[in-house]
């Protein structure tokens, strides 16, 4: 994907709206006594669009400003989403999509990859020393 | 052209993973404060209008997942209120079954039958006859218990009857209120004897006979058995069991004798456990 200016602004509009939708309803909703999560599938749907760098550009952007807003830990969710969305756009670019049931399934895998690896982003910070105010 | 585009993206991506370690890094350094601030600070306002205008939508989300959540628990509270209601009808119960059972534990220790040699047989009534004028019920414990024709039946009140028929594992027993029912009774205190007969078509009253009328009988007197022996007969049932209490007493006209009536201590409409007091000495 050739990101224009017009392109880079839609994605960033993209990020921002999907963002504040994630911490402002999603994640503030209980259905079925569980949260939507919808980054990883932004992100993965990002990367089937524009392609590897753009998934892995759009995740690693999308942690960071969720990391921020929430006052987490830096990077964690950062290296997650870009992985999501590399794989996506890597997928994309390596293979083709004949079948419309492929992206829902490879956005599905990838959810739950970035959910096992969002857990293991939480265990490694819960065993990382901390200094004691 | 093509190395270059996956030597590019490959660079993009090390760079972007190297980023968040660095990220990481600078987090646990403790020193990222003010990139978070200064990043919440600018998407501050967003997020407040994000969270006002979105409020509405989470409202409704949040009605259908607590309108299923109070469905499931509507049929869960259902579910226990079945069973606490079962609990509770079994609890009561055990309540009343304590208290006749008690009732009859004490009978037992009392004058009259704790010296005597009577071997009591705790039972359940199983059925009864339908009418007031052949009262009986059908015990079930019979003679394969122990239990024998004409062996006196208590309840934790007193005297209910007599057994009138045995089966291997059941027994029908005559009730004091039976119209061919008579037991010889004495009335407490002064020791004034008579015979108690059933106030036919009258359930809850019993009619002490032969008493004369110049003996004081009064209400709220205690009336048991007398237990008579003499002449190698004795009564069938053994002295001082509990029957009822003087309700009212006349003279009866152009007679000698006084028609005392009573009301049985035993509830003989609704037996549940009795006694048949087996092994007494008979007549």
């Amino acid at each position: 994907m050739i990101v224009t200016p017009k392109i880079f602004a839609r994605l960033a509009a993209i990020a921002i709206l999907a963002v504040l939708l994630q911490l402002s309803f999603f994640s503030r909703v209980e259905l079925l006594h569980t949260s939507a999560d919808i980054l990883p599938v932004v992100v993965v749907s990002l990367g089937l669009l524009g392609g590897s760098m753009t998934g892995a550009v759009a995740g690693f952007s999308l942690g960071f400003l969720v990391d921020c807003l929430l006052v987490a830990p830096l990077g964690g969710s950062s290296l997650v989403l870009l992985g999501a969305g590399y794989l996506a756009g890597l997928f994309r670019e390596r293979f083709d999509i004949h079948s419309a049931l492929v992206p829902p399934l490879i956005c599905m895998g990838l959810t739950l990859a970035a959910e096992i690896g969002f857990a293991a982003v939480q265990v490694c910070s819960a065993s990382m020393p901390r200094s004691v105010c | 052209m093509y190395r270059k585009q996956v030597r590019r993206r490959r660079a993009v991506l090390t760079l972007l993973i190297i980023g968040s370690f660095l990220l990481l890094t600078i987090t646990y350094g403790q020193s990222s404060g003010g990139l978070q601030r200064g990043v919440s600070t600018v998407f501050s306002p967003l997020q407040t209008v994000a969270d006002r205008a979105l409020k509405p939508a989470r409202d409704l989300v949040g009605w259908f997942d607590k309108t299923f959540e109070a469905r499931g628990e509507n049929s869960r509270l259902e579910a226990e209120l079945v069973t606490a209601r079962r609990q509770a009808v079994a609890g009561q119960e055990a309540l009343q079954e304590n208290a006749q059972l008690r009732k009859l534990v004490t009978l037992n220790r009392g004058p009259a039958l704790a010296e005597s040699a009577y071997r009591p047989v705790a039972g359940r009534v199983i059925a009864r006859s339908p009418t007031v004028w052949n009262s009986t019920v059908t015990v079930d414990v019979g003679s394969g218990d122990g239990v024998r024709v004409d062996d006196p039946v208590i309840s934790g009140d007193g005297l209910v009857g007599r057994v009138a028929s045995t089966q291997g594992g059941s027994a029908q027993v005559m009730l004091i209120t039976d119209h061919a029912s008579a037991v010889s009774a004495k009335v407490l205190p002064g020791g004034v004897q008579g015979v108690i007969r059933p106030d036919i078509g009258d359930p809850e009253d019993l009619i002490l006979d032969f008493i004369d009328s110049t003996k004081d009988v009064h209400g709220r007197q205690a009336v048991v058995t007398s237990g008579w022996r003499a002449q190698g007969r004795a009564s069938l049932f053994p002295p001082g069991l509990p029957i009822g209490e003087v309700t009212s007493a006349s003279i009866v006209e152009q007679e000698a004798s006084q028609q005392v009536h009573l009301r049985p201590y035993a509830d003989m409409a609704n037996l549940d456990l009795v006694q048949v007091l087996t092994g007494g000495s008979r007549g």
